[in-house]
């Protein structure tokens, strides 16, 4: 696909703001932008811009909204719901050199970040002082705090420790129009509104992070973790229900099926969990070791209540890496059984689990397609992962066609369109399955509060129908491939 | 002439609402809003004469402050022009959807928190919601103001407790935000917009909350300090114990209980939540961090919550109720001028009637300070004099130039423009007062402090 044009005026005030290496214009480098991990989804940029600072961020903001240009942040290009893409002529303001711890300040338990900083290289420069960043997306060790700020992340261990809005404190933004403001910040009382709350999420349409300040936690004692097997998902799906039912607060609860495991056994990521088996359960408790091994019995006469057939124990750390490795290789492991995966994300009342994903496997087989569950169970977080290969167009169109029947069934078990991947290009026109028309538009006026010329990461979040109603214009269709 | 006024403005309520829906405040039905009688008291059933209310009084321009149960409401501009309504959820209080094993509830505003906590305690569950004050404060009403306890270090700010919540804005439109699930990033955070409004932007009229199991253990412990200096050592040795405590507090002068003795002027208290185990743990390092600092406490019979909610009554009471935030680093440093300030205010009180006692609590995990005087007898709403306002607003210069920050909580309405100028920057209010035209573009709601 072809960039769209941008004027050489405007190329060269870019680049005289961020250097001649911090302007991409060559199609070939283009390539690696036109898509995020959601790959049905491509478009070119018009360029891509390499800013440094807040101020060279800020000016380049300036100089695009001077010319009325649309743009984009994108930090490591992980997202799932093409967050990140380039629609309208956009530019990209990618956050790839702004990747600086700038303080880790442990007497206060906080951390300030340049938004390209990897999540994963956070807790690393942490983790000598006794204290980790808690939110861990599965991509963590890739995607970056601004991305993460931009979607709300969550990962596996927020089942006890929350998702990423409740660790961020402050932030630095560069608004749409090139002013640069300050919401929050640990000890900052004078906000009227928690303006930090409503940004983590805006999936870059309210302007770019440019600094995020974070609260980091204590690295517990110790940990403890056991692996179930089951003969049927919703056993297991039962049994996490039961494990919350029952008071008990684990750190995660992680569920891998079937058809997820048989994918990582016969791959290099092999993990030695069963390949007969339908369900794996990762149960993962941390904190005081004293309670742990009380606490570990307790889950575990919970999964043999619902009929694991197994259960192991991890007696030591490696043992419990080894319990996760089959969790936590499962995409890469996908990734080799089929050409493309379109990974879901949904969220339902934990009760509803196994319904729901009874209800899904019905929809998988129906529609004749390889489904692999991995998710965050004790949550009501699922991902049904569509195995699939997009030159096939009449595949293509079973998978959308079940992909939004999967969206039905958890909408109508009381859940959401998604938990942590966000809406992006992918799920706008989900939205009105559980908005009203009110809340639409309401949204899009704050949107416009931020943004009133419509040009941070435009087309994105809110149906078309919505924008077009309140802007009077229509945005560039996206193209799917 | 202002009975016609009351009594037309009463009338159209009592079209929308009928008679049991519409309240004229009298004497013996003191509902007060900032000392000033509101011309209608609106107690709408459902969330259709919610909206309906605020529709008719969005097209009148007449001024609404938003309320829960609570009778004597501080509202900002309660001199505001026009008929002034207050508009109360109290009736709002069915429990919508309880399913225990969910570890979620959706209730009505109106619902007490006392009475909410009642029914999810039966399934061995709480609600991490403790804002200063009675149980008698409402869901709406707590999610609307700003204020979090002392829970917070343990569960979070009340806005992580939300899952959704049911807004009807200025101009009536209802909004159903948010959902019931634990994770749901669909759309942008309206929620957090919401809670900590203050009734700015709408009527809260129904929420959907996190529970958590009750835990095995629930208790506090407790070390009288004999100067504020001694409790703030043990407060920073507390806080450095490796292990996440449910809440940590320094209360100077310590809340009046038997438990302490009458010497003391700080105490420090810590609560901590578990398994027996592992709060056995917790409590054995949070003794020897405050083991030399003072003798060590642990009340028999005192309920893991009880002591932090008589200091929240204090904050409750408060004539003057302000927040400070300051870097846990530079709790200390700030800590100085505000008892100065204090002794100021004590001293100048004491030749009136009823004098006030001055407080000051510190959050030992995030170092926001709280600091207020208690209501005297002869206080109600009254306005305090020059002098007292002047040194208050140095006191704010002073915090300020050392990188705290303020927020006034509850303040007579002849302190308001000391409060006015601890605003946020300018890009900031920018932003907050174009958000408000958005919910109430007639500029009709009246911001409200618990
Ligand atoms: C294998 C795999 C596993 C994953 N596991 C998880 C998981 O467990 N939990 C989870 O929540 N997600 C998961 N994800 C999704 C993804 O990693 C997250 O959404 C992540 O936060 C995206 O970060 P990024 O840096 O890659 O952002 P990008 O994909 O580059 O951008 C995402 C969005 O953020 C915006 N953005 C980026 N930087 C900024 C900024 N500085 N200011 C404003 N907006 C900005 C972009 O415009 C875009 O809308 C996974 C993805 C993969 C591929």
């Amino acid at each position: 696909m072809t960039a769209p044009v941008i004027p050489a005026a405007l190329i060269s005030s870019l680049s005289r703001i961020v250097g001649d290496d911090g302007v991409i214009r060559d199609p070939e480098r283009l390539l690696v932008y036109e898509s995020d991990g959601l790959t049905q989804y491509r478009h070119a940029p018009a360029a891509v811009v390499l800013p440094r600072t807040t101020e060279e961020v800020a000016a380049v903001v300036k100089e695009l909204a001077a010319g009325g240009r649309a743009f984009v942040a994108r930090g490591a290009g992980t997202g799932l719901s093409g967050g990140a893409l380039a629609v309208a002529g956009a530019v990209v303001i990618a956050t790839t050199r702004m990747n600086r711890v700038l303080e880790v300040d442990v007497e206060n338990r906080r951390a300030r970040v340049q938004p390209g900083t990897v999540n994963s290289h956070l807790t690393r420069e942490s983790l000598p002082h006794g204290f980790f960043y808690a939110p861990d997306p599965s991509s963590q060790s890739a995607c970056t705090i601004g991305g993460n700020v931009a979607e709300n992340s969550g990962g596996p261990h927020c089942l006890k420790y929350g998702v990423t809005s409740r660790y961020v404190t402050g932030l630095t933004v560069v608004l749409p129009d090139g002013e640069v403001v300050s919401f929050g910040g640990t000890g900052v009382e004078e906000d009227p509104y928690d303006l930090v709350g409503l940004f983590v999420g805006s999936e870059g349409c309210f302007g770019i992070a440019t600094e995020v300040e974070v609260t980091l936690t204590p690295v517990p004692e110790a940990a403890a973790a056991l692996l179930a097997i089951f003969d049927r998902l919703e056993d297991a799906a039962r049994a996490v229900t039961r494990i919350i039912a029952r008071g008990l607060l684990p750190a995660a609860l992680e569920i891998v099926d079937g058809e997820t495991i048989r994918a990582v056994e016969s791959s290099v990521f092999a993990a030695g969990y069963p390949t007969d088996a339908e369900a794996a359960l990762v149960v993962e408790f941390d904190g005081v070791e004293d309670s742990l091994a009380e606490e570990l019995a307790a889950a575990e006469a919970c999964c043999r209540d619902e009929g694991a057939r197994e259960v192991r124990k991890a007696a030591s750390d490696e043992e419990r890496e080894a319990l996760w490795r089959g969790r936590k290789k499962a995409f890469g492991a996908m990734g080799r059984i089929a050409p493309d995966l379109l990974v879901q994300d949904a969220t339902v009342p934990r009760t509803r689990l196994p319904a729901v994903l009874e209800r899904i496997m019905e929809i998988g087989r129906r529609y004749d397609l390889k489904v692999a569950n991995v998710f965050h169970a004790g949550d009501g977080n699922l991902h049904p992962n569509i195995l699939f290969d997009r030159r096939n167009r009449e595949e293509l169109a079973r998978v959308e066609q079940a992909s939004k029947e999967m969206m039905q069934a958890c909408v109508d078990a009381g859940g959401t369109i998604t938990g942590e991947h966000g809406v992006g290009v992918d799920k706008k026109e989900y939205m009105g399955l559980i908005y009203s028309r009110s809340v639409l538009e309401t949204m899009e006026e704050v949107r416009r509060v931020f943004d009133p010329a419509g040009l941070s990461n435009p087309g994105k979040v809110l149906p078309g129908s919505i924008r077009s109603a309140i802007r009077g214009a229509e945005e560039d269709a996206v193209a799917r491939v | 002439m202002r009975w016609l006024v009351s009594d037309s403005v009463a009338g159209v309520f009592e079209e929308l609402l009928s008679a049991d829906g519409v309240l004229v405040p009298s004497a013996d039905e003191p509902w007060t809003v900032r000392g000033r009688t509101p011309d209608v008291v609106a107690l709408p059933a459902d969330e259709e004469q919610v909206a309906a209310s605020l529709r008719i009084a969005h097209e009148r321009g007449w001024p609404v402050v938003p309320a829960g149960a609570g009778r004597r409401v501080e509202a900002r501009a309660a001199s505001r022009e026009g008929p002034l309504v207050v508009l109360s959820v109290t009736r709002l209080r069915e429990v919508v959807h309880y399913e225990p094993a969910d570890l979620s509830l959706r209730a009505g505003a109106g619902l007490s928190l006392g009475e909410l906590g009642e029914s999810v305690r039966t399934e061995g569950q709480w609600l991490g919601l403790d804002p200063p004050g009675s149980p008698g404060r409402t869901l709406g009403g707590a999610l609307a103001g700003c204020e979090h306890g002392p829970l917070h270090a343990g569960v979070g700010r009340p806005r992580d407790q939300v899952l959704g919540l049911v807004l009807v804005s200025g101009d009536g439109r209802v909004l159903r935000l948010g959902g019931d699930v634990v994770k749901n990033v669909a759309g942008f955070d309206l929620v957090k917009l919401v809670v900590g409004s203050r009734g700015s932007l709408g009527v809260i009229t129904e929420a959907s909350v996190r529970l958590h199991p009750l835990p095995e253990v629930d208790t506090t412990v407790i070390v009288p300090c004999s100067s504020v200096a001694g409790g703030l050592a043990a407060l920073r040795a507390a806080a450095a114990v490796p292990h996440p405590l449910a809440a940590l507090e320094l209360f100077t002068p310590p809340p009046s209980t038997a438990l302490v003795p009458a010497a003391a002027r700080a105490l420090v208290a810590a609560r901590v939540m578990g398994t027996r185990r592992s709060a056995m743990r917790v409590l054995d390092s949070v003794r020897k961090a405050f083991s030399s600092h003072g003798e060590v406490i642990e009340p028999e019979g005192l309920m893991g919550g009880d002591l932090f909610r008589l200091a929240g009554g204090r904050e409750e009471n408060a004539l003057i109720g302000i927040r400070v935030g300051a870097l846990p680093s530079h709790a200390e440093a700030a800590l100085g001028p505000i008892l100065g300030y204090l002794g100021e205010a004590e001293a100048a009180s004491e030749s009136r009637e009823g004098s006030s006692r001055s407080w000051v609590h510190i959050h030992g995990t995030t170092g926001t300070l709280r600091f207020g005087m208690e209501r005297g007898e002869s206080d109600e709403g009254e306005p305090r004099d020059e002098l007292e306002r002047e040194t208050l607003s140095e006191l704010g210069r002073a915090l300020r130039r050392e990188g705290a920050s303020l927020r006034a909580v509850r303040i007579p309405a002849s302190f308001e423009g000391v409060a006015a100028e601890w605003g946020a920057s300018s890009g900031v209010q920018r932003i907050a007062r174009q958000i408000e035209r958005v919910f109430d573009p007639a500029g009709i709601l009246v911001e409200a402090s618990p």
